[in-house]
């Protein structure tokens, strides 16, 4: 037996205080009324039937003392919810609550929810487990929790604007399998699982769905929004590509577009037809950070997904590059930077610098430095500021930089030497790079890769934060710009995407990042909830079913058991028996 | 005459018109004993009565006028001729006035002694004699004996000059005890208390064996007496004795108590009849004449 509210350890705790308290209580002296009568004598005569209670005076009361402790301990026990384990099949339960933005629609949730409290309360309570699997997974209910808290919990909840994770749900449940013990998951809610996960279920693991999948209605969405660099050449300003997918039978949508809420001109939108619904272009859009907004009219009809009818992105912030380039190295750099829309070729107050070592322009600005093969070992050496961690700057300046790009292996074959890449701490931020790779010797100057890393590794330099072309829910974070790096953060400013891993923002909304009052657009920008995509690979669960005993029903015997015991307790009290 | 402390009120116990009321009604005892003063109840002593009785055989010293000489000519023996004999009824009040009579916002001492006026009142209206000799743990006669209609304002300032002793207690046989002693004439005896002696009735049994008086206790009771208005942990004090009865009164503890009252009750009553007394019940919270006139309802009570 195990107990919903209470630990074992606080059930005996408050037994035995409880024991101790009615034991003190019995012991107490009475505090008495006075009263002065004409004679005591037939009193006297039933006194002795009457309780004179002394502290530490032999203890007369002890059936009274047993009858009371049994009640308070009858009621204690109820409070702590005893939960008897059931037949033991030793059956492991798991309802899977739907919560993703498939649910929105209609009263799927409510009936969902219905479904599982009614299933969760024919679960014997040791082995039963709710989890919510909307944009994050979360347990709802905790083996040997009270079903008062699934319900209490439940009604905070609502559909989150994200697609399904029951599949990845179901993957982390056939990893970690009970030896041993049969496992059945319940899904409850219409999220399509592909029989292609199911298969790979061991089969200890047994996963049915709680009812026959809503049938999906007539609905319009946006099922993508992407920003790319402007077509028109200009390195400030964007496109922004609207998909809006409208359903069978349904009016083709009407998209307003915003930025930052103001409406943009219709001459920079254009439109085209596609089979199942329709591409927005917003052309030119200025690249300086702004919220992009696409909402689908409500009152072009019925529509049975809310929450695809809204999209936002955080256009990028592409400033242009002052760069001021040493004379020695107009030859070779010149062309490239020229070509280089985000670039302005600056000879004085530059922001990066691109030189020969002892060469005296630029100052301390970051600068991009290309030395005699003797001075370093390495073909390519980074320099950081002292307060940075070389290994973290190491690992996100490889990718940034593009140096993955760089065709190393017909470099070293040239150089006759090993083509490396470290890092090292410094005064100023720095990239210093082999100065015989612009030599003729080396293919380097005429590869595809050279332009490319002249222009990521001033933007590294620069500072210049990546950007995201397409921020989905459920979708990795996928940067379109070499830059430094943005870091999503928790609200209290803690870094909660791990370096190298990309961060899949769980549900629609704000994700805070680590450049100060900025914030990346998460939309849900999810087809298959667009187009209420169900799936047959489910099967239906017969029936919830009737395992061992809820501690529910225990729990009311106890405490009727315990008004009984108050019933005759206040009987004997009426009659005089009991002080 | 100053009142002593805690006395009753002369005013409480001289009202007109109760006094007025009490004149119709009259004390009978079944026989008086011999050797009174001339009054009007029958005696036991045959004398010079006006009422023939009965004859019986002359005898040396008898009065030589009694012979019957009619009876002495037909039958030539000699018989005299006996008349009942009028004589007083001594009346022995024995009111209580201990601490107890005299504790509760309406005293009990007042109905007792409004009672005690009654009786003497009817007494003394009758021509009968009476006393006085209020009891608590000790008892003290204050008046002797007294007599003629003219006496009752002097007997209700005796009455008016009582009050709670300061020494604590009841002790109603020890009371009867030295009324046996005093070796008065045999007459009716009056208790008037609430009877809640710390002895008990068993002790007022023994002592009444040593009365030869008639009997008529007077019990003065109130309806909390039976029916306690009490409730929950109480530290009940003897008013008299300051004794200390802690209880818990539940309903159960109360019906004990009902049980424990009802048979003081019954004891109380079977101690009279047993003694061929009488027994009065007087309600102090209802009114005195009303209940006496119940009482005396054919004009006479019977002892």
């Amino acid at each position: 037996m195990n107990f919903a509210n209470l630990s074992v350890s606080w059930v005996l705790a408050g037994l035995a205080g409880l024991a101790a308290a009615l034991f003190v209580l019995q012991q107490l002296r009475t505090r008495y009324r006075d009263v002065t009568v004409v004679t005591t004598i037939f009193w006297k005569q039933v006194v002795d039937e009457a309780p004179v209670r002394k502290f530490r005076e032999k203890f007369r009361h002890p059936l009274a003392y047993a009858l009371i402790l049994a009640i308070a301990s009858l009621v204690w026990l109820a409070f702590a919810d005893p939960q008897l384990s059931g037949a033991a099949d030793g059956t492991r339960y798991i309802a899977v609550l739907d919560g993703s933005a498939t649910m929105a629609g209609g009263n799927r949730f409510a009936r969902a929810v219905a479904d599982l409290e009614r299933y969760v309360a024919s679960l014997p309570a040791d082995r039963r487990q709710v989890i919510w699997s909307g944009g994050e997974l979360r347990p709802l209910l905790s083996p040997g929790e009270h079903t008062l808290l699934l319900e209490k919990r439940l009604s905070r909840l609502e559909p989150d604007s994200a697609p399904s994770s029951v599949e990845r749900l179901i993957r982390q449940i056939s990893a970690s399998p009970v030896a041993g013990q049969q496992t059945e998951v319940v899904v409850f809610g219409d999220a399509p699982v592909r029989k292609q996960v199911l298969d790979l279920l061991p089969e200890s693991i047994r996963v049915t769905r709680a009812a026959e999948a809503t049938a999906a209605g007539t609905n319009r969405g946006i099922t993508a929004l992407g920003v790319s660099d402007a077509l028109s050449g200009a390195w400030d300003r964007v496109d922004v590509l609207i998909d809006v997918r409208s359903g069978a039978g349904a009016k083709p949508a009407d998209v307003q577009v915003t930025l930052d809420g103001k409406p943009i001109p219709a001459a920079a939108i254009s439109r085209t037809a596609q089979p199942d619904g329709e591409q927005w272009l917003v052309r030119d859009l200025p690249a300086a950070g702004g919220l992009f907004a696409a909402r689908i009219n409500a009152a072009a009809g019925a529509d049975d997904q809310p929450l695809d009818d809204t999209a936002n992105v955080r256009l990028p912030d592409k400033p242009i590059l002052k760069v001021q380039l040493s004379s020695s190295l107009e030859a070779d750099l010149g062309p490239v930077l020229r070509a280089d829309s985000g670039v302005e070729l600056v000879t004085s107050s530059p922001q990066i610098v691109v030189r020969r070592p002892n060469e005296a322009i630029g100052g301390k600005v970051p600068a991009l430095e290309f030395v005699p093969n003797g001075s370093q070992q390495q073909a390519f050496l980074l320099t950081h500021p002292e307060s940075l961690d070389s290994h973290d700057v190491l690992a996100d300046a490889v990718d940034r930089i593009g140096l993955t790009q760089i065709d190393a292996m017909a470099l070293a074959q040239d150089a006759g030497r090993p083509i490396e890449v470290s890092i090292a701490p410094g005064a100023q931020w720095r990239v210093s790079v082999w100065e015989d790779l612009l030599s003729e010797q080396y293919n380097f100057t005429r590869s595809r890769a050279f332009p490319l890393f002249v222009a990521n590794s001033l933007r590294w330099l620069a500072g210049t934060p990546a950007w995201y072309p397409t921020v989905g829910a459920g979708k990795p974070l996928v940067p379109a710009s070499v830059g430094t790096a943005v870091r999503v953060v928790a609200p209290n400013g803690r870094v909660i995407d791990p370096l190298g891993a990309a961060f899949v923002p769980p549900k629609a909304g704000d994700l805070p990042v680590s450049i100060k009052g900025r914030t990346l657009a998460v939309s849900l920008i999810d087809p298959s909830v667009t187009a209420g995509t169900r799936d047959a690979s489910l099967t239906i669960a017969k029936e919830a079913a009737t395992h061992g005993g809820s501690g529910a029903g225990f729990a009311t015997w106890l405490g009727l058991i315990a008004l009984i015991l108050l019933a005759v307790e206040w009987h004997f009290f009426q009659r005089g028996r009991l002080p | 005459m100053t009142a002593p402390a805690g006395a009753i009120p002369f005013e409480k116990l001289f009202d007109p018109g109760f006094l007025a009321s009490l004149s119709h009604l009259s004390l009978e005892v079944q026989r008086v004993a011999a050797g009174g003063r001339f009054g009007e109840r029958l005696s036991r002593e045959l004398g010079s009565g006006l009422e023939f009785r009965d004859f019986r055989a002359y005898s040396p010293g008898d009065d030589p006028r009694a012979i019957d000489w009619n009876i002495y000519r037909r039958l030539g023996r000699v018989f005299v001729r006996l008349y009942e004999e009028q004589q007083d009824l001594p009346l022995y009040l024995l009111p209580d006035v201990s601490q107890s009579m005299f504790h509760e916002t309406d005293p009990r001492a007042i109905t007792g002694l409004r009672c005690t006026l009654a009786l003497a009142t009817i007494s003394l209206s009758h021509h009968d004699s009476i006393a006085l000799m209020p009891f608590a743990q000790q008892m003290e006669v204050r008046v002797k004996s007294m007599s003629g209609k003219a006496s009752v304002m002097h007997f209700a300032q005796h009455l008016a000059q009582l009050a709670p002793p300061s020494a604590p207690g009841t002790n109603l046989a020890a009371a009867l005890r030295r009324v046996a002693d005093m070796n008065l004439r045999r007459g009716l005896l009056v208790v008037i208390s609430d009877f809640f002696d710390p002895a008990g009735l068993a002790a007022v049994r023994d002592a009444l064996r040593g009365i030869r008086h008639r009997l008529l206790f007077v019990q003065l009771v109130r309806p909390s007496d039976a029916e306690p208005d009490l409730d929950g942990d109480v530290r009940l004090r003897d008013c008299e004795t300051g004794d200390a009865a802690e209880v818990t009164i539940t309903p159960h503890v109360r019906d004990r108590y009902r049980e424990a009252y009802a048979t003081f009750s019954q004891e109380l009553l079977d101690l009279v009849k047993y003694f061929h007394g009488g027994l009065l019940r007087l309600d102090v919270e209802k009114d005195l004449v009303e209940q006496l006139n119940a009482h005396f309802s054919s004009g006479h009570l019977l002892v």
